[in-house]
């Protein structure tokens, strides 16, 4: 194997694992968000097969090393997976995008949305022995709120005046403004243990994590394993399972042959898409099919001569066979996109806007309109500005460089010239943002996460993640006011109206949204039976157990 | 011998010092900031990415950061993960170094033991079908990518036959894939050179002179023909050795192999130059030692040589 070869197979690694992680936070949508009573879902899961059994150990993989078992590193989903079972926050989100109390009995929101108590569970202890009071609460908000820290999860406090335990057991968080993001964003971070915390510090706290979770830390060397053990006091009872472990196989071919081979029970990150076509055909696995929120897509600078015109954009959206791609390069595990947010986020999700179905006849017809004529070329232009644009594509990115290969040569046809030019990730992402490259290819979310349709970031003028340097003002009003919003009726409506402005607009080419597909070993027994988001089935692992004459 | 020992020394420093700074430049200079890393896909503002870039000195400037490398290694510190925050790169580097000494070293035995007699096999016996096998075989061995032979043989072993496991360390029956796939590119090159040098030797006079003197063919060849074969071979396994090493990196991502290679994709991965600096280091200073090593073999294998 010469250099060459070495590098591109290499990058191919690194390109698969962006994947994932740019699609990271798949999610679907509950847009009310119903709060469920402790024990319906358990007891969803355990009337699906027989009696538990206790022992045995679940193996999941993942693509990456993991560094740190610390709440502050949950970036990549490879941390995020075991620390979800070390860790509890007072609500979490579940596998079904309801909002489900953890360490919190309850909450109470106050009339204008601007105070929230909650009421703490009573009688849990950390993994060390110490009871958990509000004392953690307090200590761990004031933590990541303190500059000093740099936390990486201090933008989630961002709207957070201030945070007070009038008792043990009592916790009133008061906000700047109302935000109905409020109980995803902030009531779901993980607890520390305030003395623990603070007595050994966040450095080393990373690899000797202690919680309130099911499963307390075991062993660890990043570049091969974690192993969880289940915590005889857990508060809600024992784990089944004996330990949770996770393994680190970098390799998608080495984890298909782990899942086939039933050394590992489940793998948390993608594998290629015709091993999961072979999986499911094999009939030895439990399947979760979801939709991932994140959109598949090529942004454009809609500051760029040629790309600025609106009927510029929508003429290069009518021009491509979306289904196509979905078929050929995703195998049908996708579907066309409609505007910024995914069919998943079903209670904010809007249908009815225009779907540029296949038809180059329109696009040419967009573009003449608009005054691009075809020079002695082929290729059109309008005031010495050409019809022309460079993508920017991923280094070896094999999966979906055949989107914007076929695009380019569609696009040729109605007199348009795209050339595609391959660089580094973060360079690429980098120059978008500073509206330095003309358009790209690659997968981000624009709402959903969670299963709430906020993205400021991206769509909003000047945005930290605004792609194609877009601007438009009611969508900036829509984006910013959605938040305070506590009426669901109305906050849907105003995120239907964004839907249709982007699609009307076409600020990015959306292309697809992709599925994500989970197996589990059948021997895992107890998992839930309806599932939108796959990453959050691994913190009820404590439910699950293992039938080996399964 | 002692001063050129000493020249060799003066020499490998400088190759360390070059190899270091060029490697420090081109990381520094790689797009990519570790602080969205950190952050992953998270709602963040610009100020928030200041605060975390501050933190970790990621905003300090070439000189500084590569002073403070430098200062840092010169009283025997290599400094702390970033990727790992506050964990010393040393102890890193050693929990993964066991793991890459067993691979390598088993397979450079391996590609030895099976090359050397082979190889010379084929040379005494010139168009066999052994002869036409060996040069198939290193043919092969060399032309495809060890990349792929891991993946086939995972497939192979794991998934068809289900007599290996297709990743981990734990076990014995772990070590054999990995040792092999990393040694059929070093057997192939051995193999070839033992089998060129062998011919040649084989019509050397003094070869000829032992066979006119009635010696037996085994005795020719192990006293005469096999010495002196060895010594492009030893030269060979030094300049090898950086082969090796860089095919660790592959192998031990096919074979999630907690190793040295593995630690250095995830530090380059990470953009954590400390580690990716300590890696460098360590990996020139083998390839350096081990090119002395081979010099100072030579001289006392071929006398001729310590005359220059």
């Amino acid at each position: 194997m010469n250099e060459k070869e070495r590098m591109s197979a290499l990058q191919g690694i690194m390109a698969t694992s962006f994947d994932r992680r740019s699609a990271l936070k798949t999610a679907a949508a509950a847009g009310l968000i119903p709060v469920l009573t402790t024990g319906t879902l358990a007891a969803r899961a355990a009337a699906q097969d027989a009696t538990p059994k206790q022992g045995g150990t679940l193996v999941i993989l993942g693509q990456d090393s993991i560094e740190s078992l610390s709440p502050e590193d949950t970036g990549e989903t490879v941390q995020w997976v075991p620390t979800a079972n070390i860790f509890e926050g007072l609500y979490m989100v579940n596998e079904v995008y309801e909002l489900e109390p953890v360490l919190a009995d309850s909450y109470e929101p106050s009339e204008d949305g601007l105070v929230y108590t909650f009421k703490l569970k009573t009688g849990v202890t950390f993994h060390n022995g110490d009871p958990f009071t509000s004392a953690d609460v307090i200590y761990t908000y004031n933590w990541i709120m303190d500059e000093a820290n740099a936390s990486t999860r201090l933008s989630n406090f961002d709207l957070v005046e201030t945070v007070e335990a009038p008792d043990d057991t009592t916790i009133v968080v008061t906000l700047k403004e109302a935000d109905v993001t409020f109980m995803i964003n902030v009531a779901t971070v993980f607890i520390y243990p305030a003395t623990y915390h603070a007595e050994i510090g966040e450095n080393d706290f990373k690899v000797a994590p202690v919680g309130t979770g099911p499963f307390k830390f075991g062993e660890m060397n990043p570049q091969q394993r974690v192993r969880l053990d289940a915590w005889e006091n857990y508060y809600r009872g024992r784990a089944n399972l004996d330990s949770f472990q996770m393994d680190v196989v970098p390799e998608a071919a080495g984890r298909m042959a782990a899942l086939e081979t039933g050394q590992a029970d489940n793998s948390m990150w993608g594998l290629n898409a015709e091993d999961n076509l072979k999986l499911k055909d094999s009939g030895n696995f439990t399947i979760f099919e979801t939709q991932q929120v994140a959109t598949n897509h090529f942004p454009l600078n809609n500051t760029h001569p040629f790309l600025q015109e609106k009927e510029v954009r929508q003429a290069l959206l009518w021009a491509l066979d979306r289904q196509s791609f979905a078929d050929d390069v995703f195998l049908g595990q996708a579907t066309v996109a409609t505007s910024n947010l995914s069919p998943a986020v079903a209670a904010f999700y809007n249908p009815d806007v225009p779907l540029y179905e296949f038809n180059p006849e329109k696009s040419k017809e967009l573009l003449e309109g608009a005054g691009w004529v075809e020079g002695s070329d082929g290729i059109r232009e309008k005031d010495g500005v050409k019809a022309a644009f460079t993508m920017m594509v991923f280094q070896g990115d094999t999966q979906r460089r055949p989107e914007a290969e076929v695009a380019q040569q569609w696009w040729k046809d109605i007199g348009v010239d795209c050339q595609l030019q391959e660089g580094i990730t973060s360079e690429i992402l980098g120059g978008l943002r500073a509206g330095e490259y003309d358009a790209g290819l690659f997968n981000w979310v624009y709402g959903g996460s969670n299963g709430d349709p906020d993205s400021r970031d991206t769509l909003v003028t000047g945005g930290a993640n605004n792609f194609f340097q877009y601007s438009n003002a009611e969508v900036d009003d829509l984006m910013n006011n959605g938040i305070k919003e506590l009426d669901p009726v109305k906050r849907a409506d105003m995120y239907k109206r964004i839907q249709a402005i982007i699609a009307e607009e076409v600020p990015f080419l959306f292309l697809l949204n992709l599925m994500t597909t989970a197996f589990y070993n059948k021997r895992v027994k107890g998992l839930p039976e309806t599932v939108l988001v796959t990453d959050n089935v691994y913190p009820k692992a404590y439910q699950y157990w293992i039938d080996e004459e399964a | 011998m002692l001063s050129y020992l000493i020249k060799r020394l003066l020499q490998g420093g400088l190759v360390l010092f070059l190899v270091t700074f060029f490697t420090f430049t081109v990381m520094f200079f790689m797009p990519g900031d570790p602080a969205r890393t950190m952050v992953g896909q998270a709602r963040v503002t610009e100020e928030q990415l200041e605060l975390i870039r501050e933190k970790w000195h990621l905003n300090d400037g070439f000189f500084e950061r590569y002073w403070s490398w430098i200062s840092n290694l010169l009283t025997g510190d290599l400094g702390t993960s970033m990727m790992r925050p506050g964990q010393p790169i040393s102890d890193m580097i050693g929990n993964a170094a066991g793991f890459t000494i067993r691979l390598t070293s088993m397979s450079m035995l391996i590609s030895l033991m099976v090359a050397i007699p082979i190889g010379v096999l084929a040379a005494t016996r010139r168009n066999s079908p052994l002869d036409y096998f060996s040069t198939l075989g290193s043919t092969l061995g060399v032309a495809i990518p060890n990349y792929w032979i891991g993946i086939m043989a995972i497939v192979l072993f794991s998934v068809k036959l289900g007599w290996l496991p297709p990743y981990g360390a734990d076990s014995w029956k772990a070590y054999i894939l990995p040792v092999l796939v990393l040694s059929i590119e070093e057997m192939a090159a051995i193999m070839r050179l033992i089998r060129g040098t062998t011919i040649e030797i084989l019509g050397q006079d003094y070869v000829k002179t032992a066979q006119a003197k009635g010696l037996h063919r085994n005795v020719v060849l192990t006293r005469h023909v096999v010495r002196n074969s060895m010594l492009p071979v030893i030269t060979l396994i030094g300049y090898r050795m950086a082969f090796i090493l860089s095919g660790t990196i592959v192998i031990e991502t096919v074979f999630s192999w907690p190793g040295i290679g593995q630690l250095f994709f995830d530090a380059i991965s990470n953009k954590d130059l400390q580690v990716v600096q300590a890696i460098v280091l360590l990996l020139t200073c083998i390839v350096v030692i081990m090119n002395i090593l081979t010099d100072m073999m030579y001289a006392v294998i071929d006398p001729r040589v310590r005359v220059r």
